[in-house]
């Protein structure tokens, strides 16, 4: 009797279950062998039907066991297209030969992840990661992505009330919520699901390479993802609730797939390349222009932990790694910072004005030795400082660089509330110091309509920012985060003959939407805006498709940002309305001759200046995510208001606003009457006025297109004066238009602005004054086929500025149309004008106080245009040419000209 | 230099304050005077950086350089550290970096056979970026070919301003670089020019960088670029060089002379010390101290750390106006041998409760000494009672502790050599980081006090420094508050006719205001007595039991508040005091 092993038994019973298996097989219904035939249709199981791919001679199935010492071929690519086997004779005198096809055109086979036969065509679109492996990351978007669907493709289904859409696109324009998520050129992808009462939107990118349409896969180890999400759902008639997340992170894909965190992302290869030898930290003054109460530094220390596997022997004599964790103080060791600059105070070390402190922790220097752990077993460095008044705390290392110089940046890690300067916040802060590997924002929104005649939005996000400590020993990393809010609360009734608006907002100084991207090598420029940021709400204050900044990946920076002022409504700014892509304008309108009779500078025209910076908030632009505050900034604002006949409305209001990392604050009370009335057979009439009592030291510095006189204009930052220190500011307008007469057309407008300051100030006059008057007449005369339109137009100045070095200006400009034109042929058109500018400065040394010396310019411009219908297209062809001619006092005149012939090819 | 003559010969013109000052110590150090008389040394052979200090204006006085009208400040640039920088000429021109370093370095030059010349080329878009070195009061610029070339003029140009401030790190930054437009002014700008001189008129304004961008292709060149304008520049430094004192040194107080030109609000200065062991802060920083705080008025002692055998100071100079200056005629300070070789102290403990009195040990140790009988502590708190004095392990017996206002001083009888002093003190400390900072004073010499180090002075103690800490945990601004007796009878018999409030106002830097306030238990207040501002310490207050009409209050329980307003905020505490009779 023969014992069977346990071995041998095992065997059975593998055997056992290997026959179970076959026969289970076996048992699988018909159709479900012919569904899983398929798989191998290319390759042809199809054999005794109608393709044979039986081997000739050895007579037998190609996939039967047979001896034959014969070497035969499976036919199989060229036999499925052109019936060719390698070993038959070929003759093409019946059947003539057919040249190869190019694979690109007929398209590939392509199968599913469960290895289902999908169908023949061309990958279009491919991203994917695979952990753990080198250039685990991978977009592949085929030139066809392109050329065929113009960088967008949408996958849709719907049902009943059910809607989906996935949609993958280079210029998606996209929202989440105006403090979360926003950008008019979204480049990934966006999967929505909609029914009548619910809502759900997920966003997916790999922002630090999203990948353009090529030939060529876009790998790499490490990358930046973006995963957006939300949702709202509506609750009763009234109330819509919603949540909302957003977080990029890195992501390196030489670690397994669930090791880390892919929230607060991974350290890349760059970032935990070499442990970090030094730490620096800067505290320097957060208001440096009081020159007072700057940081107070009253002592320092460095906590260091570290984690060391360490073998022991247990009691049973087996040796066992431990993992043992150790954390040392810098002052028990002696390690301490290196101290550069400070004002050496008692008991502290003051930063005040321009002044900072740097302390230096150098864990090589070979003159402050390190003792503590080794470099290579540090899990966490914590930063310990008690500090007061106004500090403002950056940090950084020597492997928190820019590139390619490596040269350390300092982030920003805290800013004081308020602006301290007698050490009542004194405090003891701690820092865990790590490279940003990702960040988050997360929130939630409520939103009321028509709720006993009352709408509310509201509002609340925290943004997180994720840092971790490198080590290049470990594949997780410990992660420290820096929180940050932001919340609004808009309540508003529309009733007539009374309503009201009130709002409440507040922006934490660092609520942050900009994410940090990795190259694919993992390396980071922690300076680099424009190749590392991406930004989850843009900066588009003219509300294109292109953002106003530059950052990587998308179009941009927008050179003609002119915000808000569209007086026709037709959506394009009144600023340059002769500006297009390919052929940019940087003159604005009211420059340009001929078209300067319709449209008139922005200071002539009346808007609401909520932030006391001399331009009107629908001009403004900034180089700030659109949110709909400013950070740092917390306040309310709230009016009501009386309908007192139609067009006509009186509003009063207060705002109050402060600065939350500093004690800059706004009160204003202000008061409004608009009186808006169209006259039948007469014209439309516009009274507005607005008075303030402002106390104002927020500045609001804006990024505006300034063009002083001579020159071509430019996009130029400009610093808010802070004009309304104690201050009563009114803006009164008075406008008619005249459209009695289909010949004759009125516009006059008048506009006077005052700024009276209620206390003397250093440098501003104690009252600004800008009186503009503006008058226009333009005529229509037709004589026969041949029309002409005499235009006037005469600009008033005077201005008394704020700043008391600035010369008062007192300019009138008269400018005389004549324009004719004539249709000939009969698709064909001839026009002449004749433009005569007569610039008069009042101020006789006009050159030497830098103001616009008197000149006369005379424009004279002969055009022909012709339309008519080419290939489908409505095409317009302009050619022509402008002489003008300066003569300005004290120069010698100047003659320019300009020609043109210029092809417009419309659809209508 | 070193100078050991009278006083009244150094200051004879300077100013009266300044003589008494310096004559009170006339007996106690030596003093080195920069500036001043003839026989002051000079600011300018004491100064080791002051690019855009006037020396000459006012002899024997430094002042921010005035600009007037003529003084062409572009022709300044190279040697206040200023450049001339073109970020794209040199591939434009295809010349090598230094043919066009010189080539644009020679619009500055004030040489009028040289220019930079910008001809036979393909591409306009040239840029020049002119760095002042320095914020300068603007209104005009001109810019013109050399007379040999009349008309190699720019025909077409753009030409920008900043103002230094106005994002001027990102400007400084990008220099070399394209710096972005946004960040400058453009004031000019010609496409058809027709002038062979260019010249520019804008209101006057502060300016430090100008961006000059070619618009035309046409040959073109500059002989030399002016910058004309007014008024002092807003910011000046004087560094002065560094004093080497031959042997470790110790510093007494500081003196200067000066006097405002123009507004005397409208402009200041500020000036700070710093003192090492090395002849070289900038290859040494480890061996010097960090900048000292400014100094707020003459007759201030220095801050900086001794005894060392190297000093350096500097004058930094601000105006907010263009025809407000700070005018310097002199600077001294005292100077003598020092006490000891080291002395080294340190205290223990060092973390304490806040508020409670706790006995201190005070270590010093003195190496190589010449001398020295008195033992002078700096305390922001009261120290109440001197245990006991030991010199090497021996108690002394015949000392004399004199606490005052601002610390203590102990004298004992004279000593010289390697000594190790201890004594033991009690003190409630209210801030954090309180430092006991000290000094050893022989009353025998004329020599000045020398300052304690931190240091380990007492193997046995773990402190190593002179600073006490607290915790800080969220204790209020306001610690406690008690009334002494209580309760307390105001009926004029001698006895318990004053209620004493005491109350600790912790970790403040300032003075901040307080108010104390008596409340009824209906909430109402019957008495406000006089506080006024307060800082960091132990405060005590008297009341006699009378309201704010000078009435006697009836007998009762009554609400105390200390109300105290700091940036922060509004903190109080209360207290309740019975009045009996």
């Amino acid at each position: 009797m023969t014992r069977w092993s346990t071995r041998t038994g095992r065997q059975l019973l593998l055997a056992a279950a290997g026959i179970a298996l076959l026969l289970s097989i076996a048992a699988v219904p018909e159709g479900a062998v012919a569904q899983g035939l398929d798989y191998g249709h290319r390759l042809g199981l199809q054999r005794g039907g109608e393709v044979s791919y039986e081997p000739v001679g050895s007579g037998v199935l190609f996939d039967a066991l047979d001896p034959a010492v014969r070497r035969w071929y499976v036919p199989q690519e060229l036999f499925l297209l052109y019936r060719w086997r390698q070993w038959e004779y070929t003759n093409y005198a019946r059947d003539h030969y057919q040249r190869y096809l190019n694979p690109d055109i007929e398209g590939d086979y392509f199968y599913d992840l469960y290895g289902s036969f999908i169908t023949k065509g061309w990958l279009i679109y491919d991203w994917r990661q695979q952990q753990p492996q080198q250039f685990g990351s991978a977009i592949f978007k085929d030139p066809r992505f392109g050329s065929w669907f113009n960088r967008l493709v949408i996958s849709s289904d719907r049902s009943g009330q059910y809607h989906m859409a996935l949609t993958i696109g280079e210029q998606i324009r996209t929202t989440l919520t105006p403090m979360t998520f926003s950008k008019p050129a979204f480049d990934g992808v966006q999967m929505d699901l909609q029914s009548d009462k619910h809502a759900v939107t997920v966003l997916m990118s790999r922002i630090s390479s999203p990948g353009r349409a090529g030939t060529i896969t876009i790998e790499g180890t490490n990358s930046t993802n973006l995963l957006g999400f939300r949702t709202t759902s509506q609750i009763g008639d009234f109330v819509k609730a919603g949540a909302t997340y957003v977080n990029a992170h890195h992501s390196q894909t030489l670690i397994e797939s669930l090791e880390g965190d892919p929230i607060s992302g991974a350290l890349t290869v760059g970032q935990n390349l070499e442990p970090i030898s030094q730490i620096f930290v800067r505290l320097s003054d957060d208001s440096p222009t009081d020159r007072e109460g700057g940081a107070a530094l009253f002592s320092h220390d460095i906590i260091i932990e570290a984690e060391t596997e360490v073998v022991v022997v247990t009691d049973d004599g087996e040796e066992k790694i431990e993992i043992r964790k150790e954390a040392v103080r810098g002052s028990e060791i002696g390690f301490s910072a290196l101290i550069n600059g400070g004002f050496r105070r008692r008991g502290f070390l003051a930063a005040d004005g321009s002044e900072q402190i740097v302390l230096t922790y150098d864990f090589t220097s070979e003159n402050r030795l390190y003792n503590g752990p080794d470099l290579s077993t540090i899990r966490k460095v914590t930063i310990e400082l008690a500090v007061a008044n106004d500090y403002r705390i950056e940090m950084g290392s020597d492997r928190q660089t820019n590139l390619p110089e490596r040269q350390p940046v300092f982030l920003t890690q805290a800013r004081a509330a308020g602006n301290v300067k007698d050490g009542s916040n004194l405090q003891l802060v701690r820092f865990d110091y790590g490279l940003p590997t990702g960040n988050d924002i997360f929130g939630g929104t409520i939103e009321v309509n028509d709720l006993l005649g009352f709408d509310l939005y509201a509002e609340f996000d925290r943004s997180r920012r994720f840092r971790k400590y490198p080590n290049r020993k470990f594949t997780e990393h410990l992660m420290d985060s820096d929180e940050a809010s932001a919340w609004m609360i808009n309540l508003s009734r529309r009733g007539y003959a009374f309503f009201l608006f009130g709002e409440l907002y507040s922006m934490d100084y660092d609520y942050g939407t900009t994410g940090l991207l990795t190259e694919a090598n993992g390396d980071i420029d922690y300076t680099n805006e424009r190749r590392f940021f991406y930004e989850f709400v843009e900066d588009n204050d003219d509300q294109d498709r292109t953002p106003d900044w530059q950052r990587v990946n998308q179009a941009g920076p927008d050179r003609e940002i002119f915000p808000g002022w569209d007086e026709n409504n037709d959506f394009i700014s009144d600023f340059n309305q002769n500006d297009t892509d390919f052929r940019p304008n940087y003159i604005p309108d009211y420059e340009e001759p001929f078209l300067r009779y319709s449209v008139d500078r922005p200071e002539f025209l009346f808007g609401v200046d909520m932030n006391n910076n001399f331009w009107i908030d629908r001009f403004e632009n900034d180089e700030e995510p659109d949110f709909p505050y400013d950070r740092d900034r917390r306040g309310g604002n709230i009016y009501v208001g009386a309908h007192i006949m139609p067009g006509m409305r009186v509003t009063v209001g207060r705002k109050q606003e402060r600065t939350l990392a500093s004690d800059r604050e706004e009160n204003s009370s202000y008061g409004m009457f608009t009186w808006d009335r169209d006259i039948a057979g007469l014209g439309r009439l516009r009274v507005f006025d607005m008075v303030k009592l402002v106390e104002d030291d927020i500045p609001d510095d804006v990024v505006q297109w300034v063009q002083p006189a001579g020159t071509e204009a430019n996009l130029q930052r400009v610093p808010d004066l802070l004009a309304a220190p104690n201050t009563w500011i009114n803006s009164a307008y008075l406008g008619f238009d005249y459209t009695g007469s289909a010949k004759l057309k009125l516009v006059n407008k008048v506009k006077y602005d005052v700024w009276y300051q209620r206390e003397e100030q250093a440098d501003f006059r104690d009252k600004y004054q800008f009186f503009g008057l503006i008058n226009k007449a333009e005529y229509r005369q037709e004589l026969g086929r041949f029309r002409l339109f005499p235009k006037i137009k005469n600009e008033l100045r005077f201005e008394t500025p704020l700043l008391s070095n600035e010369p008062v200006r007192k300019e009138d400009t008269l400018i005389l149309f004549l324009i004719g034109q004539t249709p000939i042929l009969t698709g064909s058109e001839v026009q002449v004008g004749v433009e005569y500018t007569l610039f008069n400065q009042f101020e006789e040394d006009a050159k030497a106080l830098g103001l616009q010396e008197d000149f006369q310019e005379l424009v004279l411009a002969v055009q022909y245009s012709n339309t008519g219908a080419y290939l489908g297209y409505a095409l317009t062809t302009q050619l022509g040419v402008r002489i003008n001619r300066i003569d300005e006092k004290g120069q010698n005149p100047s003659t320019g000209i300009s020609q043109f012939i210029t092809v417009i090819a419309g659809l209508d | 230099m070193r100078r050991d003559y009278l006083i009244s010969r150094v200051y004879r013109p300077l100013l009266v304050p300044l003589w008494l000052a310096l004559a009170a110590v006339a007996q106690a150090a030596d003093v080195w005077v920069v500036g001043g008389s003839a026989e002051g040394e000079s600011w300018e052979e004491s100064a080791a950086a002051a690019p855009i200090i006037d020396f000459t204006s006012r002899p024997g006085w430094i002042l921010p350089s005035f600009i007037d009208t003529t003084t062409n400040i572009a022709s300044g640039t190279l040697a206040r550290g200023g450049k001339v920088v073109s970020p794209n000429a040199q591939a434009v021109l295809r010349v090598d970096k230094e043919t066009l370093a010189a080539g644009l370095e020679s619009m500055v030059d004030g040489d009028h056979q040289t220019a930079f010349e910008v001809k036979n080329i393909t591409a306009s878009g040239i840029l020049v970026i002119f760095d002042l070195g320095a914020r300068f009061g603007v209104n005009r610029i001109r810019f013109f070919p050399r007379t040999s070339f009349p008309d190699d003029f720019m025909r077409g140009y753009a030409l920008f301003i900043n103002d230094g401030i106005f994002g001027a790190e990102f400007v400084a930054e990008s220099v070399d670089g394209l710096p972005s437009k946004n960040l400058f002014a453009q004031i000019d700008q010609q496409t058809g020019n027709s002038q062979d001189t260019v010249n520019v008129q804008f209101p006057l304004r502060y300016v430090r960088y100008l961006l000059l961008q070619a618009t035309d292709r046409s040959n073109w060149e500059i002989d030399e670029i002016e910058v004309f304008g007014r008024g002092f520049v807003p910011e000046a430094d004087y560094l002065s060089q560094v004093f080497d004192f031959n042997q470790p040194t110790l510093w007494g107080q500081l003196h200067w002379a000066a006097e405002a030109v123009g507004h005397p609000e409208k402009s200041r200065f500020f000036i700070r010390t710093r003192s090492g062991t090395s002849p070289s802060p900038a290859d040494e920083p480890d061996a010097w101290s960090p900048w000292s705080a400014p100094y707020l008025s003459g007759g201030t002692p220095i801050l900086s750390p001794a005894p060392r055998q190297y000093f350096q100071f500097r004058l930094d100079f601000e105006s907010d106006g263009l025809v407000d200056g700070t005018a310097v005629d002199s600077l001294a300070f005292e100077f003598s041998a020092p006490v000891a070789e080291s002395i080294v102290g340190e205290i223990w403990p060092q973390h304490v409760p806040v508020g409670v009195d706790t006995a201190f040990t005070y270590a010093v140790q003195v190496v190589g000494s010449r001398g020295f009988d008195h033992l002078e502590i700096d305390s922001s708190v009261p120290v109440h009672t001197v245990r006991s004095l030991h010199l090497d392990d021996l108690e002394v017996e015949d000392f004399v502790a004199e606490p005052h206002e601002g610390g203590l001083t102990v004298t004992f009888p004279h000593q010289s050599g390697d000594h190790d002093l201890r004594m033991v003190f009690d003190a409630a400390i209210l801030r954090y980081e309180t430092v006991f900072s000290g000094r050893l004073r022989d009353s025998q010499s004329d020599g000045l006090p020398q300052e304690i180090e931190e240091g380990d002075a007492a193997g046995s103690l773990l402190g190593d420094d002179l600073s006490v800490r607290v915790p800080l945990a969220q204790d209020p601004v306001v610690h406690r508050v008690t009334v002494t007796p209580n309760p307390f009878t105001p009926n004029g018999d001698g006895i318990n006719d004053q209620a004493t409030i005491s109350y600790d106002l912790l970790h403040l830097i300032n003075n901040v205001p307080v108010s104390l306030r008596v409340y009824d238990l209906a909430g109402r207040q019957v008495a406000e007595l006089p506080v006024g501002n307060n800082q960091s310490g132990r405060h005590l207050v008297q009341w006699n039991g009378q309201n704010d009409q000078g009435r006697y209050l009836p007998p009762g329980l009554y609400v105390l508040q200390v109300k105290v307003v700091t940036d922060s905020g509004t903190v109080s505490r209360s207290s309740t005091v019975a009045v009996v009779y």
